[in-house]
């Protein structure tokens, strides 16, 4: 953190957000929350930050959200998945429909925008469940709501429990009947639908997100993470020895470094743009690129508007309703391998 | 040298009996090369043919020996291929020869493809010297060998030499042998020249090089010669034999192998078979046995991007220049545009054309289902060839059909008797005859249909005797059967490319099978998409592929990106290399979906 806060530093640049995530950083206690953010406020060139911390309903007490928002953590990102717990337990979630309310109604007294994680998809799950939960959780209030289907890992226990149908998982139409009716709801409640998995109240959009979806440059700190900087796409280190060997020696703890092409910035461009829903606009990606996006692709983008998976208008292109439940065709046809 | 001590001959094996080995050592002993300049099995110099461990063309090499007598000998070895897809091959190199070394794998014993071999040598007269291989092994058991020598083919166990090739055992007294039980050949050397040709092959110097056999007379540099079949003449501008490598001479009468270089542009006025004699002073005759190889199998083969469609034609003519046996006309798919539809002698030949096109052409190819050539009865009484299911005629005008018979020979153990009859009966066979080779192989002998061969016979008898049984066919003739077309529909369009022809008792499972396998191998589309199976206008087969509704990445942050696109690349790759056919993406394995039923 300290060689790149220098980096941002002697560059002119400023921390606009920072996303604390990787999992759940509340399993930290709160002593050692305080040192984190601490570091953080000591290293980098903050800027008015949007500051994000994701949060496990099980490992959040009222001691670590007094430490977050005196720190000026004024987002949280917290994991409720479900309002059932027996799908709870077998997520191997170790927190109740209970725990997460009371995690909400603290952090709600403390800290100003507060996101939830539902999941669709779940085994045993039906569309009614989904909506139940989903209009449970919007009844708290939160300005925030990210929706993700279970994808479950070959390889895993679960995977195996899938497989030999102990466990049973709803049907690719159900879970998309799950995604379309969850979406009017959280419109009908006035949120909008501004990425791919993500709603928000007007103006509550999570800016930290956005930088990636805007192909926007990040860092990331820690062990595994990634950086998009420079023109480069980085990994650090994820052995915690060797990561401290290389700060130790004053070195970046960078495993992998791969330099993004002109030509794969534009699709990375496209890829990641289209999941907005206001899409790209042709002036952003000429500004960047000298180019207009409707020359450097105009195959893919007559092909998909052939099927109605695009919208172009004068200003911009977008995801249309029929292509968001299938965006990966779509983004798909702007990648060259 | 003295005719007296000249011996030709060839060897005839079983795939992975050790003949490439065996002439390997033969090379080394006689000193044709030493063993510094030795590859591992010189004379298959093709990379296919050392990775499959077979002969696709072939080849001849001159050996100087001192026999044990005393006497230089000159013996030239002339390599056979080893496939039933070759047999014409075969028969015309043993015609060049007074001898042949027949291996047999000690651990394995005598198989079906080295029998039709044998009794090719038979029919051309051929003194058979048995050699009895790899004898270093365990399991090898050699008075199994000799007893099997003696019930199935006839020869006296007693004469086998015992080898390993391997371990350069019993290489001399091949040796030996073959100066001592190969007659010398016979043939005036003063009167017009007769030689056979046995091989050539195309040089993009110096023209087409014919292999041949002088049999009588002479062929000397300058002299004008001329092709017995079609009357073309050329002249001699070098001739030599290879040892292994070409190595010119002055001239080559009665009784040598060599090679003759006349500046012929185009090996078909080479053909294998035909009589080479002076211009000047003909022979009357022509030797026995030129006959033009016709294609057995045929297949479409089309470029998967249409834009190498030169470049697949050029590469066909470049392999056809040495493989006067391939046969290719352009054809046109309303499903996979333009392409060829090409013939082949067998099975092994259409798939090895297909890997070289693909390997040093570096083509991407969609091949169509191989079929075989049907004789359709029209009403009116004419008669046509179909070699394209897509160009079979309605069923109304069609008086009857006609299709390719073999006699299959299977070789098993015995505990595989039944599970055999059992394939073959499936496969439309009839039972011709059954003998215990031993107390325990069994060679069976069915009557089948070349085209449930071309189907998956072969893959399936394997996978039956868990690889135990050898097998081999010759054509029988025409006969008639009640076959017809099954079309397949994709979105209620036909696709031209899938329409295969059957035994009209088959045509519903097949069909059936079809259409489910389609369903698991064409990837679902944006709408459903219907798959019939259907005899003239009656539907007799239906599946339908579900459309594909979610296909999305939930989560894609900073972390996600690399891995999403690497994920993206794959699925658009995987799309590539996709046919569109009408409205629908096929994969390119679909064509080759029928061969996956049963």
């Amino acid at each position: 953190m300290l060689l790149r806060g220098h980096e941002l530093r002697d560059a002119g640049h400023n921390v606009h957000t920072i996303y604390v995530g990787g999992g759940t950083p509340t399993v930290l206690d709160a002593g050692e929350l305080d040192r984190l953010l601490e570091a953080c406020h000591r290293h980098l060139p903050l800027e008015k930050p949007e500051w994000t911390v994701e949060a496990n309903p099980g490992t959040l007490d009222s001691g670590k959200i007094d430490v977050l928002a005196a720190f000026g953590v004024n987002r949280l990102s917290l994991g409720v998945q479900d309002l059932d717990d027996r799908r709870l337990a077998i997520l191997g979630r170790r927190h109740t429909a209970a725990d997460a309310w009371r995690a909400f109604v603290m952090a709600q007294k403390k800290i100003s925008s507060i996101s939830v994680d539902i999941m669709s998809g779940l085994p045993e799950q039906e569309c009614g469940d989904f909506l139940n939960t989903l209009a449970a959780v919007v009844n708290w209030g939160p300005d925030h709501v990210s929706v993700y289907g279970l994808k479950v890992e070959e390889g895993t226990v679960f995977a195996e429990q899938c497989n030999s149908g102990r466990l049973c998982l709803p049907g690719e139409e159900e879970v998309l009947n799950m995604l379309l009716a969850g979406r009017e709801l959280l419109i009908e409640q006035g949120f909008e639908h501004y990425e791919i998995a993500n709603f928000a109240r007007p103006g509550c959009a999570g800016r930290h997100n956005i930088t990636y979806w805007r192909n926007l440059p990040y860092i990331g700190v820690g062990l595994g993470s990634h950086s998009y900087w420079m023109g480069s796409r980085t990994v650090n280190v994820s052995d915690p020895v060797a990561y401290g060997g290389m700060l130790m020696d004053g070195k970046l703890p960078i495993a992998e470094t791969a330099a993004v092409s002109l030509r794969q910035e534009m699709e990375e461009t496209m890829m990641l743009g289209l999941r907005l829903l206001e899409g790209i606009k042709f002036e952003d990606f000429a500004c960047r690129f000298g180019e207009d996006l409707r020359d450097v692709f105009s195959t893919e983008i007559l092909f998909l508007q052939q099927k109605k998976l695009i919208i172009t208008d004068n200003s911009r292109i977008r995801i249309s309703e029929r292509g968001f439940p299938v965006a990966n065709l779509v983004f798909a046809e702007f990648i060259t391998a | 040298m003295s005719q007296e001590n000249i011996r030709n001959f060839s060897i005839i094996a079983h795939i992975d009996h050790g003949k490439s080995t065996l002439a390997d050592r033969l090379l080394e002993f006689t000193g044709a090369l030493t063993q510094r300049e030795m590859s591992d099995q010189v004379l298959d110099q093709m990379d296919l043919e050392r990775e499959r461990g077979i002969t696709i063309k072939l080849q001849a090499v001159r050996l100087f020996y001192k026999a044990k007598n005393g006497q230089e000998y000159m013996l030239n070895l002339i390599d056979t291929p080893g496939h039933v897809d070759f047999t014409y091959e075969v028969s015309r190199s043993l015609a060049a020869c007074e001898g042949a070394l027949l291996v047999v794998d000690a651990a394995q014993g005598i198989e079906a493809q080295t029998l039709a071999n044998v009794y090719l040598a038979l029919e051309n007269n051929l003194e058979i010297i048995p050699v009895i291989n790899k004898i270093d092994l365990p399991s090898a058991d050699v008075e199994k060998a000799k007893k099997e020598l003696e019930d199935i083919i006839g020869i006296p166990g007693d004469e086998a030499i015992l080898a390993s090739a391997k371990e350069g055992l019993g290489i001399e007294e091949v040796l030996e042998a073959v100066v001592q039980r190969v007659p010398a050949p016979a043939g005036e050397r003063s009167i017009s020249p007769r030689a056979l040709i046995f091989d050539s092959h195309y040089d993009a110097y110096r023209g087409v090089i014919a292999y041949v056999r002088v049999m009588e007379g002479e062929i000397k540099e300058r002299m004008k010669i001329k092709m017995m079949s079609n009357g073309k003449t050329f002249e001699v501008s070098e001739v030599g034999y290879f040892r292994p490598l070409m190595t010119r001479s002055s001239s080559l009468s009665a009784g040598e192998v060599g090679y003759v270089i006349a500046g012929v542009k185009n090996v078909k006025d080479t053909r294998v078979g035909d009589t080479i004699t002076s211009a000047e002073r003909p022979a009357t005759e022509p030797l026995p046995g030129y006959r033009k190889a016709n294609p057995m199998v045929y297949c479409g083969l089309y470029p998967a991007d249409s834009g190498e469609y030169e470049d697949l034609r050029d590469a066909l003519e470049k392999l056809n220049l040495n493989d006067a046996a391939l046969t290719y006309e352009p054809e046109t798919s309303a499903a996979l545009g333009f392409g060829f539809r090409c013939g082949f002698l067998g099975l092994l030949h259409m798939e090895i054309i297909q890997e070289r096109l693909e390997r040093e052409y570096k083509l991407d190819l969609i091949t169509t289902a191989p079929n075989v050539v049907y004789r359709v009865n029209m009403n009116g009484g004419s008669v046509i060839q179909i070699d394209n299911p897509a160009l079979f005629p309605k069923s109304a005008d069609v008086e009857s059909i006609e299709e390719p018979f073999v006699t299959a020979r299977i070789i098993v153990p015995n505990e595989y008797v039944g599970a055999v009859m059992e394939l073959c009966q499936e496969k439309r066979g009839s039972f011709i005859n059954m003998e215990y080779l031993d107390a325990n192989r069994v060679m069976l002998t069915y009557e089948m249909p070349l085209s449930e061969i071309v189907f998956d016979f072969f893959d399936l008898l394997k996978s039956r005797t868990r690889g135990y049984a050898s097998f081999d066919y010759e054509l029988l003739g025409y006969r008639a059967a009640k076959l017809v077309k099954v079309d397949i529909l994709l979105n209620g369009e036909p696709v031209d490319a899938l329409s295969f022809i059957t035994h009209i008792d088959r045509a519903y499972a097949r069909g059936r099978e079809l259409t489910v396998k389609l369903r698991e191998i064409i990837p679902r589309q944006m709408f459903e998409v219907p798959i019939q199976a259907a005899i003239g206008s009656k539907i007799i087969a239906r599946e339908s592929i579900k459309a594909m509704r979610k296909n999305v990445l939930d989560k894609c942050y900073g972390g996600d990106i690399t891995r999403k696109r690497k994920l993206l690349e794959k699925q658009k790759a995987g799309k590539k290399r996709m046919k569109q056919v009408g409205s629908v993406e096929i994969p390119q394995e679909a064509f080759m979906a029928v061969l996956k039923i049963d």
